[in-house]
């Protein structure tokens, strides 16, 4: 089983949470706080090292697209954008929006699911952002 | 610090020619340049080449210099093989600019090539080396300038019209650029009817993918005595920059890589955007170049659909925005794309570029993108070329 990060960064951006649920691997700075995803090694602001830390993936959408023509990897169309998760993260990920539901946009509270997305050798485990409320 | 000069310029056609090579692509730009410069093979100092996908499409991923240079019967020179995304024409131009001014070399020869008709997934937006991540969830290129076009009509009011007019406007260009790749004129009507690809841009409001090199010979005081040239257009500022990654809250209606690196440029050149007379800018997705004139402070900010939309940036404009027909039309064989600006300002300013010609063009700009990285631009690129 594949999860995201293993194909480009060599390791999963996953792991599972005390409450079994999935979490985003980040880290945090112990000098000046900023979180980073996916997790740094030294802190861009100070060079401080940095501590392994995660997140549960709540955040607000900032902008949302419908991607029509996928790109390789991908059989159908999708909705994803940029969600500026709650630790101060601005993070990349595919949007849920089933038919008849209003299409996601910017301000839109959403929360972290995971699923398979993609297809053949590029099929990962990835978050899924729902919206909250709707 | 030494004065440098573009000696001449060439380019092939762009569009997709399934029997060409890098070799035969940057060897035909390579001739028809040395030809415009009046040089020989022997008086090039050093080369510097820009192709972006070399590796991944063609198995060469270094070496793509030397290979010209050889096609062109050029050895026993430094050879500098630039990869800087879409930006990677450009790149080469700024480091051969930069040896030049420094005195090192008199007499250098930029190329940008690509070839990119035959590859795997045509017919796919391409990923992004600086989006590995991004792109296992699905990330393209045209999604990013799609988020962006959005807050944009949310923030400011730009309308789907006026982003469809950049389209409409390039088009119109490109029917006076025999080498464009696409050159049938356009209407609104076709761009709002073309094919979705990320809303909201349709094909119509993409770039193309496609072949094609371009090249150019840049002297410096020195190199233009001992050839015996008259160079024409003096290189008043080249700057490139990367992008500002620390920042996560990134406003995407305005792109402040660009801001920064155009402001340096003008500064070098002792100008403001008010003295551009022609300017080429990235207009990979139609959007960009709205968003490219308020950042290189043709507009306002939040204007520049207004911009486009009054005609201000037509061949018969106030600042005629790609006169040969942009990315959208001319094509984008991405390492071929920085240097092909250049080849068009400089038909510009020295008054042959056709039907298309701006007149009375004096001072030019040329403005480039390249790559993502951390969610901003990996590279962006300014180039003043200034009419003697």
């Amino acid at each position: 089983m594949t999860e995201l990060g293993e194909l480009s960064l060599g390791y999963s951006l996953l792991e599972r949470g005390a409450d079994s649920g999935y979490r985003l691997r980040a880290s945090r700075c112990p000098r000046c706080g900023d979180v980073r995803v996916p997790p740094r090694e030294l802190c861009p602001n100070d060079s401080a090292p940095c501590t392994p830390t995660s997140l549960t993936g709540v955040g607000t959408i900032y902008e949302a697209v419908h991607i029509a023509i996928p790109p390789q990897g991908f059989d159908t169309s999708f909705w994803a954008g940029y969600i500026d998760l709650d630790e101060g993260v601005r993070f990349f990920a595919q949007i849920a929006c089933a038919d008849g539901e209003p299409p996601p946009g910017h301000g839109q509270r959403v929360q972290m699911n995971v699923e398979w997305i993609g297809n053949g050798d590029r099929r990962v485990m990835a978050p899924i952002f729902t919206r909250v409320g709707i | 610090m030494a004065t440098t000069y573009l000696a001449g310029v060439g380019m092939t056609p762009f569009g997709k020619f399934r029997d060409a090579t890098l070799a035969t692509l940057g060897r035909a730009a390579g001739r028809e340049t040395l030809t415009d410069a009046g040089v020989e093979p022997r008086h090039i100092e050093m080369i510097a080449c820009g192709s972006a996908r070399s590796g991944i499409l063609h198995a060469r991923e270094s070496g793509v210099g030397q290979l010209i240079g050889w096609e062109l019967g050029i050895e026993g020179v430094p050879v500098y093989n630039e990869k800087a995304f879409c930006a990677s024409g450009a790149v080469a131009f700024n480091i051969a600019h930069m040896a030049l001014a420094a005195g090192i070399h008199d007499v250098a020869l930029v190329v940008g090539v690509e070839k990119m008709s035959a590859r795997d997934g045509a017919g796919r937006p391409l990923t992004s080396d600086g989006m590995a991540l991004e792109g296992e969830q699905g990330f393209t290129p045209p999604a990013y300038y799609a988020m962006a076009a959005r807050r944009h009509m949310e923030t400011y009011g730009t309308t789907r019209e006026q982003i469809a007019s950049v389209a409409v406007k390039n088009r119109a260009a490109a029917q006076h650029n025999p080498k464009a790749q696409y050159r049938d004129p356009i209407t609104l009507d076709d761009v709002l009817g073309s094919k979705a690809v990320v809303s909201p841009l349709n094909l119509l409001d993409c770039c193309p993918t496609g072949d094609g090199a371009a090249a150019a010979v840049l002297v410096n005081e020195s190199g233009a005595e001992k050839l015996g040239l008259q160079p024409t257009i003096r290189i008043a500022a080249s700057v490139m920059g990367t992008g500002y990654y620390r920042e996560q809250d990134r406003d995407m209606t305005s792109f402040s890589l660009d801001r920064s690196t155009s402001r340096k440029a003008y500064e070098i050149a002792s100008i403001g955007p008010s003295d551009i007379d022609v300017a080429e800018v990235h207009d990979s997705f139609s959007f960009a170049e709205i968003i490219h004139y308020e950042d290189l402070g043709f507009c306002e900010p939040g204007t520049g659909g207004k911009l486009v939309e009054n005609g201000d940036t037509a061949l018969n404009g106030r600042i005629p925005v790609n006169t040969g027909g942009g990315l959208l039309n001319r094509g984008h064989p991405l390492g071929a794309t920085g240097v092909a600006q250049i080849v068009e300002l400089s038909d510009q300013l020295n008054g042959r570029a056709g039907a298309r010609q701006v007149h009375g063009a004096r001072t030019a700009l040329a403005h480039i993108s390249g790559g993502f990285h951390e969610g901003d631009f990996a590279t962006s690129g300014i180039t003043v070329l200034a009419a003697r």
